[in-house]
């Protein structure tokens, strides 16, 4: 049988779809091997919660943060050691921390809250690649039950999901 | 990933019973993904993704144990099967040898799966005495359903023009239901969502009426009063299939929408356009979970009120309205007819005393085989009408009941009390003898499939364990058939063992264990039929009157009010002016499971509560302040979560935060006359800022 071709993954997030329902986070969890729980490492992804008020009316929105192997990659370009690389197949960036300093450089970097430390090295989300190039997608997507996680090839819109995303947490640390 | 093997598994953490793909290497379960062909189509929630958190816990209960230490101190010794299996047995057959078999109580919390098994148990055992959670949740819903049209129905939500969820956000557990929403929407049907809550389905919703807590009724009424007014009701199926109408017409009229607005706090102009969405979508239907209108001293009327308005327009029992549906009584592993009726009512004891709380809510005692719980307490204390001696449970969660300080007390004073659970937690540490369970995937099982969302699944499968048991654990259902060879019980079905009742139930269905056993594929169940909307009506409801009944005659009967009247939640007590809503779920969150686990650390760490950032300011709190919390009966001191989830002039905590039990400062008395529901969200309370706490923030 010949070997599925690995999926190209630009990962996406929609702010609007997301009910904050953690299913993301324990699915990846689950493929991390993050069981049983330990506070000393911080899932690779989480979820928070917004509240607006517009005209009088309140808003809640829910969002759901980790590495989106965005197209910027702002943690390889700031990384002192080079842990960070690209990976040509699947387009995802991908973390080696053995050389890790633990300067957080990368984690101020990021946009979109992708970089965490465990025990001062860094760690993110690696795209779950080894399911791309098996041509499955990672976790998060398949556990969404709104699909507000998505590989999604059209540019344009992840570059206003990806800045939709930049606001909600930039108000978050407002 | 490659060297893993898939088992078909189930997750029983709640009732939904997904089916989940195991993957297993050298006896471990490595990764956990939704079976595809399930009715969960390949997805779990939070709590299914964490199952190897669930199933590999440090706080899994790994050997029978003694109590060595006070009640509740949690001190044990291991002891082996047989000697926990002897001193359980000695000590139930003597206080039924003493006192009688109705001296025992059976109960149990979560999970579901064995319940059949265990209420035979119970009536094998020579008493009727066989409890469950769901004195809490689920059976009065059941009731008003039964009360109204002699059965339990569910939302036709697939087929309907507009559909009207009430308290209803199916996002964080609702794995069957959740994107039947989007469907829904996608077609152009309407949504309508009341919920006291600003919830993501809320928001979703093309109207969201913020209700108080507790006054579904009274809006109920007034929808009522509005389709009468604007003629937009079934003549035809009130004639013929009605019964009561004209006395509810007449008591409708007063609930105009000015008395509405009132009593619900929701704008008049909202509630008006909310009534004018049932007049303009004739085809509707109504969701009425198994606990948010039930949780409050007025909620079997509401949620007959609520049903009454698919009884108006003909929606009760037709396609994309309120649809009755087979819901056998013991509503576990098999949710259809397969013969658990049968299997539990063969060994029902004639002679046995009337079930615990029978005097105190006669209704539920006529409608529902279980003992009403919410009594547990004061009949171990008080000692009447005749005296409990002994509790065996399984999966008990005492922390659950409301002013659960009383029911500790009760456990604390028992002469004997036996838990059978997969953690340790407070309920088990009152145990003399503590017996471990494993979880879904350490064991077999036979199932209709998918129970989830009261559907009635037409068929049965066989599931064989994925991984062995962990520790010296067993399955909950070789636990009860073990104990009744040592109970000496006259019950040859269940001494047999699980594959024995198994084969029972079975009978009547056209499927042999055997067959089921050869594959992890659900087996359609032969010649079995879905419903088809009407038949009943054709046929007569199974009421006393063969109708519908918007008065019921069974309440008439019992000298309660048979039109679904409404009357306040709670009591209108001027010092206490906040109303205080407990009792709702977390999404990581299920009964005592999750009680020591990291989940909450992750998504929730601490326990807080929910106030309206209007009412925060008047109140001169900041986020994770130090808030006290008083009712009448008792106070907790926690931190403060600003949100708009509530609104202004209620808080909402969530329970099993073991610094603030939300629980234990509820009246354990508080409760629905009819069904005897604890009236946790609803409950009249101060709120303050604490004093000198501060620093600790």
């Amino acid at each position: 049988m010949r070997e599925p071709q690995a999926l190209f993954a630009n990962f996406n997030f929609h702010p609007s779809l997301c009910v904050g329902c953690g299913a993301c986070v324990t699915a990846c969890m689950d493929e991390h091997d993050a069981f049983p729980v330990s506070s000393a490492r911080t899932p690779l992804r989480r979820i928070g919660e917004q509240q607006r008020v517009r005209g009088g009316k309140p808003v809640l929105s829910w969002y759901s943060v980790g590495c989106l192997h965005c197209g910027s990659h702002e943690c390889m370009d700031v990384c002192p050691k080079n842990c960070f690389s690209l990976d040509r197949e699947t387009g995802t960036v991908q973390l080696d921390n053995a050389a890790c300093i633990g300067c957080r450089a990368c984690a101020r970097a990021c946009r979109f809250d992708g970089i965490v430390f465990w025990a001062d090295k860094a760690e993110k989300c690696d795209g779950c690649l080894h399911r791309l190039r098996h041509g499955r997608t990672p976790r998060c997507v398949d556990a969404c039950p709104r699909h507000a996680i998505t590989i999604d090839d059209r540019p344009a819109v992840r570059a206003a999901e990806q800045e939709k995303l930049v606001r909600v947490l930039a108000a978050e640390k407002r | 990933m490659e060297q893993s093997e898939l088992k078909k598994c189930v997750c029983e953490i709640c009732l939904a019973n997904c089916g989940v793909d195991a993957y297993v290497q050298d006896g471990r379960v490595v990764r956990v993904e939704g079976s595809r062909e399930c009715q969960n189509r390949g997805r779990l929630c939070v709590k299914g993704y964490a199952s190897r958190e669930y199933i590999y816990r440090e706080d899994r209960i790994r050997t029978p144990l003694r109590r060595v230490g006070a009640r509740g101190e949690g001190k044990f010794e291991p002891i082996s099967w047989e000697e926990a299996y002897r001193e359980i047995a000695a000590h139930l057959n003597r206080y039924k040898a003493e006192y009688g078999a109705d001296s025992v109580a059976f109960y149990t919390g979560y999970s579901k799966w064995y319940r059949t098994m265990f209420h035979r148990f119970a009536h094998s055992f020579g008493t009727l005495n066989y409890g469950t959670e769901s004195s809490s949740c689920f059976q009065a819903m059941r009731m008003a359903n039964i009360l109204c049209g002699g059965t339990m129905a569910r939302a036709d939500i697939a087929n309907t023009d507009l559909f009207i969820g009430w308290g209803y956000n199916p996002f964080y557990s609702g794995v069957f239901t959740f994107d039947q929403i989007d469907t829904l929407r996608e077609k152009g049907a309407k949504l309508l969502i009341v919920d006291p809550k600003l919830t993501p389905t809320a928001q979703l919703a093309d109207l969201h009426l913020q209700i108080r807590a507790g006054t579904d009724g009274a809006l109920a009424l007034f929808f009522g009063n509005y389709l009468i007014a604007h003629d937009a009701i079934d003549h035809d199926y009130i004639a013929r299939h009605v019964h009561g109408f004209a006395e509810y017409a007449e008591y409708v009229r007063q609930f105009p929408v000015e008395r509405a607005a009132e009593i619900t706090g929701e704008r008049a102009e909202k509630l008006n356009r909310a009534a004018q969405m049932l007049v303009d979508c004739p085809r509707f239907c109504s969701q009425v979970g198994s606990a948010p209108l039930t949780h409050h001293r007025n909620g079997v009327q509401n949620i007959r009120a609520v049903l009454a308005l698919s009884g108006i327009t003909g929606n009760y029992d037709r396609t994309g309205g309120n649809i009755p549906t087979e819901f056998s009584d013991p509503h576990i592993n098999a949710d259809c007819h397969v013969g658990d009726a049968e299997f539990i009512a063969r060994t029902r004891p004639a002679d046995a005393k009337p079930k615990i709380g029978s005097a105190r809510f006669p209704v539920w005692s006529e409608l529902i085989g279980e003992f009403q719980a919410m009594d547990l307490s004061r009949q171990i204390l008080e000692g009447t009408p005749y005296p409990i001696k002994a509790v065996f449970a399984l999966g008990m969660n005492a922390r659950m009941f409301p002013g659960n300080d009383r029911l500790f007390q009760a456990l604390e004073q028992i002469d004997f009390f036996a838990d059978v659970d997969i953690f340790m937690n407070r309920t088990a540490a009152y145990a003399d003898i503590v017996l471990p369970a494993c979880t879904s995937f350490e064991r077999s099982q036979f199932q209709s499939a998918f129970v989830g969302a009261y559907m009635n699944p037409m068929t049965v499968r066989y599931l064989s364990p994925a991984i062995q048991p962990l520790y010296e654990s067993k399955s909950d259902a070789d636990i009860l058939c073990e104990l009744s060879a040592y109970l000496d019980m006259d019950d040859p079905v269940l001494t047999a063992g699980y594959d024995a009742c198994a084969s029972f139930m079975l009978r009547k269905v056209g499927v042999t264990l055997a067959e089921l056993k050869s594959t992890s594929r659900a087996t359609r169940i032969p010649g079995k039929e879905p419903y088809f909307p009407g038949d009943n009506a054709a046929y007569g409801y199974r009421t006393p009157t063969g109708k519908f009944e918007l008065t019921s005659e069974v309440l008439r009967r019992h000298g309660y009010d048979a039109l679904p009247t409404y009357t306040p939640g709670e009591d209108d007590v001027p010092d206490y002016p906040f109303l205080l809503i407990a009792g709702g779920r977390l999404p990581f969150h299920f009964h005592s499971r999750f009680q020591n686990s990291g989940l909450k650390d992750i998504f929730r760490p601490e326990s807080m509560a929910d106030i309206n950032p209007r009412d925060a300011r008047r109140l001169n709190l900041r986020q994770g302040s130090a808030v006290t919390i008083e009712t009448p009966y008792h106070s907790i001191c926690l931190k403060a979560n600003l949100t708009y989830a509530v609104a202004e002039g209620s808080v909402s905590v969530y329970q099993d935060y073991p610094d603030a039990d939300v629980n234990s400062i509820i009246a354990p008395d508080q409760l629905d006359p009819i069904s005897g529901f604890p009236t946790y969200r609803s409950v009249r309370c101060r709120v303050s800022r604490a004093a000198g706490k501060e620093r600790a923030q």
